[in-house]
């Protein structure tokens, strides 16, 4: 996220694409540029060669032609009938020269140059040869003088002609090995060029690949990664991690999609929490519905047992009045017990109480069972009252004695023996309560069954008291309470209830 | 920009071949133009060799030489080109006396009138008033090619002599040399002499026919290059054995070299200095332009070679030479 931040905050590099286009475009500019330079110089080159050669032959033409026109001119000057202007035939000879001098300047060779040398020679005798005949026809000499001076002219002009050849034909091999050297120049300029041009496709292909693994590979892994995220959900996409180096435009899209790919995750664990958070409170709610449902089946079995308490008191007295004015000391005792006994009941069956006041009412139904049983039984209380003030539910240690009483002593004749313990445990960390009989007593299968009809998840109705009990106590301390039942046959039964104190 | 990088070095390497091709400096005319004098070689037939020593002499003394050949050995033709030089008033012109010809004694009195020195080379006409003779002593040649084959015969031969034509000074010295070295060999004996004229096809027509009327024939002398070149062609055509027809030759050219090593005929040959014969007249014609006074005739060396020293003395080599052929 910080990354993501950061890149946020410097908006001024965030052109980079577009700089990467830039450059790539210059790039691409000045190749085409170089190589379109390349074949105009390669071209300028052999246009130029071209044109020197041509200037070559074109003043050597002119030579050529003036050489000719010349020598008519002279042939008709020597022996026409009519006068002429001798100085105008030497002036068109003269221009010969001038020619010459343009063929001397072309750059041929050394012996190019020594064949207008002797050209010169040739033409300086073949011009005072003219230059005599003006004379003989200006003095009017015989026909014969002239004749012989046109020959020996002529003589040289055939010469001149002979060596022209020479000099057309070193042209013409000059411009066979010009275009020798053209052609090598040609290759090679050819051989530069598709170095250029391969140079330059090359230097394309890799900055096209450095172009699309900068814009376009960001792009494309941006987009698949949408599309991933279309096709399998929010929770399962991937953040995305560009290549390094990429500090442009996609990168700040990328760093955008990828902060919100984080948030939306966050948002999506939040609401996970919430809901579990929630699921968890109804079944917190279940359980206290559950609670106050046994509780409500415990007052409802209380109300049974309840029958008209007003009655039931009320009768109790008038027993209680009537025995005292009959002076039967005993009897009102007992009616006293069973109704103190009668009002913790029906006062306290839906509330918590002292250990000691369980114990101290447990006392009057022992009270009224021990007159009921006479010598028969005997039941002892051995007590530690140093947790005595331990709240319990009501009602939970009756049930025990009871239950020792009916189905533990209840049939021996005599030495029926009910042991009520409270002790702490070893470490002193809980306490013990414990009811023991030695009464008939039961076997592991019964014994297995009876556990299961208590502990298990089913309750039973009809064993409404031990199970009672232990739900009760469940409910009322958690985690913090255990019970177990222990017995063997013939020798009686213990049952111990373990509380774990703070 | 590792790319813009390349291509101006590219570019920088087109840049470099078109200043090279185009802006290089063009010789100026000067350059070319750059000599004093200018001399003419007008030359019989086509010698290299000899045109290859005149070319480094006149470079060194800065001299522009002109080299005129031709397809055929003919005198006319030669006197035509060498008064074309003395028209085209030249410093000086050199060439080689083939026949004794009136038109070529008639030229080089022209050259001599009009002051432009001449020298001759390889074959002098004693007569005619060249400046100086460049060349071999041909008389010489033709004796020690004499006692050579006298030494290989063991003084025992028959002998046929071809040659160019016997109007050709240096052919008749060689001829007469010789035949004086064979005086002393009783054994020996010229029984024809054959002419011709440096040409192949004559050359063919020729030899056949001597050795057909002379078939006792064991031995050839031959004075000159072509027919030197080409005998052993004929000699093959008509079948002659390795051992029957032992040659000796001067002025050997073309395919000898590996006959002499095959031992096929051909025994010994005399190769002239031709380098030496064309730098000398260069410069003999320089120092007389300069006012030197120099001798009417200079010999220059030879070499006899056999299959022993064949590969030594074969082994100069001429250089390029722009001919003007007429």
């Amino acid at each position: 996220m910080a990354s993501v931040l950061n890149r946020r905050s410097d908006k001024g590099k965030s052109y980079s694409i577009q700089k990467l286009l830039c450059q790539y475009f210059k790039e691409n500019t000045v190749i085409i540029l170089c190589i379109l330079l390349s074949c105009i110089l390669s071209v300028s080159v052999i246009v130029i060669e071209y044109r020197q050669e041509n200037e070559s032959m074109l003043k050597l033409n002119r030579f050529y032609e003036d050489m000719r026109e010349a020598d008519a001119l002279l042939l008709h000057y020597a022996f026409s009938e009519e006068k002429e202007d001798g100085q105008q035939i030497l002036e068109k000879i003269g221009e010969i020269a001038e020619a010459l001098d343009e063929v001397w300047e072309i750059p041929i060779s050394s012996v190019f140059y020594r064949d207008i040398e002797d050209i010169r020679e040739l033409y300086r005798n073949y011009y005072g040869n003219a230059q005599l005949i003006c004379e003989y026809r200006m003095n009017e000499v015989a026909m014969a003088k002239i004749r012989s001076a046109y020959e020996r002219a002529e003589k040289m002009a055939a010469l001149i002609d002979r060596n022209f050849q020479s000099l057309y034909a070193q042209i013409l091999h000059k411009g066979e090995e010009d275009a020798a050297r053209q052609r090598d120049i040609l290759a090679v300029c050819i051989v530069l060029l598709l170095l250029c041009i391969s140079a330059g496709i090359i230097g394309q292909h890799f900055m096209t690949k450095k172009l699309s693994q900068n814009i376009t590979e960001p792009i494309i892994q941006l987009t698949e990664c949408i599309r991933e995220v279309e096709r399998k959900g929010m929770e399962n996409a991937q953040t995305i991690a560009l290549l390094p180096g990429t500090n442009d435009e996609v990168q700040i899209l990328t760093d955008g999609y990828n902060a919100m790919l984080f948030r939306v995750k966050q948002q999506m664990k939040d609401k996970e929490k919430y809901l579990e958070a929630k699921l968890h409170l109804q079944e917190k709610t279940v359980e206290n519905l559950k609670i106050s449902n046994e509780l409500k089946k415990a007052q409802y079995h209380m109300l049974q047992m309840q029958i008209n308490p007003h009655f039931l008191f009320n009768t109790l007295n008038m027993i209680s009045q009537t025995a005292m004015m009959e002076d039967m000391a005993e009897t009102v005792e007992l009616i006293h017990c069973m109704a103190d006994y009668l009002r913790y009941i029906l006062d306290f069956s839906d509330k918590s109480v002292s250990l000691k006041k369980e114990l101290e009412m447990l006392g009057n139904y022992v009270y009224l069972q021990e007159k009921r049983f006479g010598d028969r039984i005997r039941i002892c209380f051995d007590l530690d009252e140093s947790f005595c003030e331990l709240s319990v539910p009501c009602m939970i240690l009756q049930p025990l004695v009871e239950n020792a009483v009916v189905h533990g002593v209840g049939m021996y004749e005599r030495d029926a023996r009910i042991d009520i313990r409270t002790r702490r445990s070893e470490d002193g960390c809980s306490g013990i309560v414990s009811v023991i009989d030695n009464g008939v007593g039961m076997d592991a299968g019964v014994l297995e069954r009876l556990k299961e009809d208590i502990f298990g998840q089913k309750p039973t109705i009809e064993k409404i008291g031990l199970s009672n009990v232990w739900r009760r106590l469940n409910l009322f301390f958690g985690d913090r309470i255990s019970m177990d039942i222990s017995s063997s046959k013939g020798k009686g039964t213990e049952i111990t209830i373990v509380f774990l104190l703070e | 920009m590792r790319l813009a990088k390349y291509c101006v070095i590219g570019i920088t390497g087109v840049l470099f071949v078109f200043f090279l091709s185009v802006l290089h400096p063009s010789p100026a005319v000067d350059e070319y133009a750059g000599y004093e004098r200018r001399f003419t070689f007008v030359c019989p037939l086509k010698w290299d060799y000899s045109a290859y020593g005149m070319e480094e002499a006149a470079k060194k003394y800065g001299v522009s030489m002109k080299y005129i050949r031709f397809e055929r050995l003919n005198a006319e033709e030669q006197a035509e080109a060498i008064q074309e030089a003395i028209f085209e008033n030249v410093d000086g012109i050199i060439t080689a006396g083939m026949e004794d010809s009136d038109g070529l004694k008639e030229v080089i009195r022209e050259a001599r009138r009009k002051g432009i020195p001449l020298v001759l080379i390889d074959n002098d006409l004693e007569d005619s008033e060249r400046t100086c003779y460049v060349g071999c002593d041909n008389y010489q040649v033709g004796e020690q090619a004499g006692s050579e084959l006298a030494k290989e015969m063991e003084a025992q031969a028959k002998i046929g002599i071809v040659v160019s034509t016997l109007e050709a000074p240096n052919q008749a010295e060689r001829v007469e040399g010789f035949q004086s070295a064979l005086r002393s060999y009783p054994g020996m004996e010229v029984v024809d002499i054959q002419e011709c004229y440096s040409n192949r096809m004559l050359l063919y027509e020729k030899v056949p026919k001597m050795l057909k009327e002379h078939p006792e024939i064991n031995a050839l002398y031959l004075t000159e290059g072509v027919s030197s070149a080409y005998t052993g062609e004929v000699l093959e055509s008509l079948d002659v054995g390795k051992e029957e027809i032992k040659i000796v030759f001067v002025d050997g050219m073309g395919d000898v070299d590996n006959a002499i090593r095959r031992e096929q005929w051909y025994l010994a040959g005399f190769q002239q200095n031709h380098y030496a014969q064309g730098y000398e007249a260069v410069e003999t014609l320089y120092r007389y332009l300069e006012g030197e006074t120099v001798d009417d005739c200079i010999y220059t060396d030879f070499t006899m070679y056999t299959k022993d020293n064949v590969n030594e003395v074969r082994a100069e080599e001429a250089g390029e030479i722009v001919w003007h052929q007429y």
